[in-house]
């Protein structure tokens, strides 16, 4: 099995950028649309647990807009063969003074495209 | 002063200050430079000479009877051909113009640097009413990129470009709508600022886009930059858009260092189109700045679509006149591009508008979260005169229409930007150091750390 | 947009605007309004709410 194909990283990447923009000016459609719609796809956020897409897309529906810009560091997007791939990534937002935010995505290719099928973010204290 | 053609509007002044030389000794050896170099890089397309040599002498004159003298005493300086110069009919790149009466008064910017002690020496070639990114001009002839004279400066401040890059004066003044300012810095190697929309007025300059218009200072050091941007920003009432903010300024700043500084850089959009070399100073700059932040820029292609709507709209219902009565003096090129503009629906004209406030809120929102991004100025290292594609990954890019890529979505809302050059061999290219509204500061400082590491230059060309 | 539709559409503008367009024109104003229409679909996709106020704000 290959791991981290160039021409497989560079879609992940793709797919991963276009997520980040659609989640800092809270694209609700395209958010909805990353994610793999299925009742098995989670996704632990930053204050909830959310069990299956209907969860998910619920919580995107009702999330406020307001203070979701943020800087990311230390991204690594790794690939396992060709259609599974973990994105990681670290964040910042001034909002948070002293604490480090940190995301991770399994994304899986479907025959409509990369999707996100589990995620998990979390705040930790810096340093 | 060892190399003259090397003095900057820094060095200028202190010598003539001390007595090392005088103003018109430094102002007839940029004539001089000029007399040898301009015809092959065709950057001047005006000379004021005369005029010059009586500023030069007043300026000696103030100084043997010791009055004070300005902070950029005996700094020679040009301007691109759409800035009013006394007694000029002012160009703005055309034929047509020329037939206009002589200007009866310098613009403020021009006037300003003057009370500073700098002093005029001629007006500068730019693309036809500045709708143009590469520098090449139907009437005035390409100006031409001191690197490599068979290259193109970029434009449309071609002239401005490669006055400075070639080291035929220390400082020239352009316009920047879309990246006019940007684009030649990069191509050309020197360092440009284009400051926050309304930070400098544009009075008594030929426009284009009034919602987009800009003007700013070209120069070799970071330190030049803020000294002639600080001669020329406080308010004016002739240019309804200039603020009235009282100057802010960034001179003493300059070395404050990185501390405390939150910067990023972005991709997605800014790194479609961009070839090797581009990346290659994009990664320089970021390790210089120990920089390991990214973020997500929203919305970069709607706002260079909006961006585009509103100029080519703007500027055709400036040229309407023209249109109708010397449509054949018009670079066709351009003619062709107005006319289509004249012919867009407001219909969809104002969506573009309205977006352009949607997408600042976006960005101002990430400008809480950090204090400048680095993007890239241009696509590519300076194409050749007259090339109309390049090539990247194996496909044919147009060059006309992707030179100002990165460049349109942040003048689309005015944030300021100083484009700085990575020396890069044979070619240089730029990186867009972007701040949040009305602070250069930042990016004034954070260039002039980049530039202590020696990462950033304006390398002297072999011409 | 067809050629014959958008050769049309610029013969019309032109004598409602009284801009004389010499026949040898069309292609490039053909092309650049063909870009022009595209970017202007491109802003037009994005979905803003009726009482979105334009950029420029005038002061009585």
């Amino acid at each position: 099995m290959d791991i981290d194909l160039p021409d497989v990283v560079a879609e992940v990447r793709a797919a991963y950028d276009a997520y980040e923009r659609a989640l800092v000016a809270n694209d609700v459609a395209a958010l909805d649309a990353m994610f793999h719609d299925d009742p098995r796809t989670i996704r632990f956020g930053g204050g909830e647990n959310l069990f299956g897409y209907a969860q998910i897309k619920a919580f995107r529906a009702a999330r406020s807009p307001a203070g979701l810009a943020r800087t990311l560091s230390h991204t690594v997007i790794t690939a396992y063969g060709r259609d599974t791939a973990i994105a990681s990534t670290l964040f910042h937002r001034s909002a948070m003074p002293g604490k480090v935010g940190r995301q991770m995505q399994t994304w899986v290719r479907f025959p409509e495209g990369w999707r996100v099928v589990a995620a998990h973010v979390s705040v930790i204290a810096e340093g | 002063m060892s190399d003259p053609a090397e003095a900057s509007a820094l060095d200028i002044p202190r010598a003539v200050r001390e007595g090392a030389t005088t103003a018109g000794a430094v102002v007839e050896a940029a004539l001089a430079r000029i007399a040898a170099l301009n015809p092959v890089l065709n950057a001047f397309t005006d000379l004021t000479a005369d005029r010059a040599r009586a500023r030069a002498a007043a300026i000696d004159a103030r100084r043997a009877k010791g009055e004070p003298l300005g902070p950029l005493a005996g700094v020679p300086f040009a301007v691109k051909n759409l800035f009013d110069v006394h007694g000029l009919p002012t160009r703005a790149g055309s034929k047509i113009n020329r037939d206009r009466p002589p200007a009866a008064r310098d613009s403020p910017l021009i006037e300003r640097l003057e009370a500073a002690g700098a002093v005029l020496v001629g007006a500068l070639n730019m693309g036809e009413y500045a709708y143009d990114f590469t520098g090449e001009n139907v009437h005035d002839g390409p100006s031409r990129n001191p690197h490599d004279p068979a290259r193109m400066t970029g434009g449309s401040s071609g002239g401005s470009g490669s006055a400075v890059a070639g080291r035929l004066v220390p400082l020239a003044l352009g316009s920047d709508t879309n990246g006019s300012i940007r684009v030649p810095a990069s191509l050309c190697g020197v360092f440009g600022l284009k400051p926050t929309y309304g930070r400098l007025t544009r009075a008594r300059t030929f426009p284009f886009v009034a919602s987009l218009d800009h003007v700013g200072p070209f120069a070799r050091s970071v330190a030049d930059l803020a000294a002639s941007y600080d001669a020329m920003q406080r308010p004016d009432a002739d240019d309804p858009v200039c603020a009235a903010r009282p100057a802010e300024p960034t001179a003493s700043t300059l070395a404050a260092g990185l501390d405390g500084l939150r910067i990023a850089t972005a991709g997605g959009y800014f790194h479609h189109g961009l070839s090797p070399e581009g990346h290659a100073a994009l990664a320089a700059v970021a390790a210089a700045l120990g920089v390991t932040s990214e973020v997500a820029w929203p919305e970069a292609a709607r706002a260079r679509a909006a961006a585009y709507v509103i100029t080519c709209t703007e500027g055709a219902a400036l040229h309407m006149d023209r249109l109708r009565t010397r449509a054949k003096d018009f670079d066709p090129a351009v003619r062709d591009r107005l006319i289509a503009g004249a012919m867009v629906p407001a219909g969809m004209v104002v969506p573009a508008q309205k977006f352009r406030r949607w997408y600042q809120a976006r960005v101002l929102e990430l400008f809480r979260e950090v204090d400048a991004v680095l993007l890239p100025a241009t696509p590519c290292t300076a194409p050749r005169i007259g090339q109309d594609t390049f090539t990247l990954d194996g496909v044919e890019m147009p060059v006309r229409a992707n030179l100002g890529l990165y460049t349109q979505p942040i003048s689309f809302i005015g944030l300021p930007v100083v484009a700085v050059p990575v020396p890069l061999t044979p070619l240089p290219i730029g990186v867009q150091i972007v701040a949040a509204p009305w602070r250069e500061d930042v990016a004034l400082r954070i260039a002039y750390a980049l530039e202590g590491t020696g990462v950033v230059a304006a390398r002297k060309p072999a011409v | 947009m067809s050629t014959p539709d958008l050769d049309e559409f610029i013969a019309a503008s032109a004598r409602v605007l009284a801009l004389p367009v010499d026949p040898a024109w069309y292609p490039t104003i053909r092309f650049n309004l063909e870009v022009t229409f595209r970017l202007a679909a491109l802003v037009a996709d994005y979905p803003l709410p009726d009482d979105s106020e334009p950029a420029p704000v005038f002061r009585a």
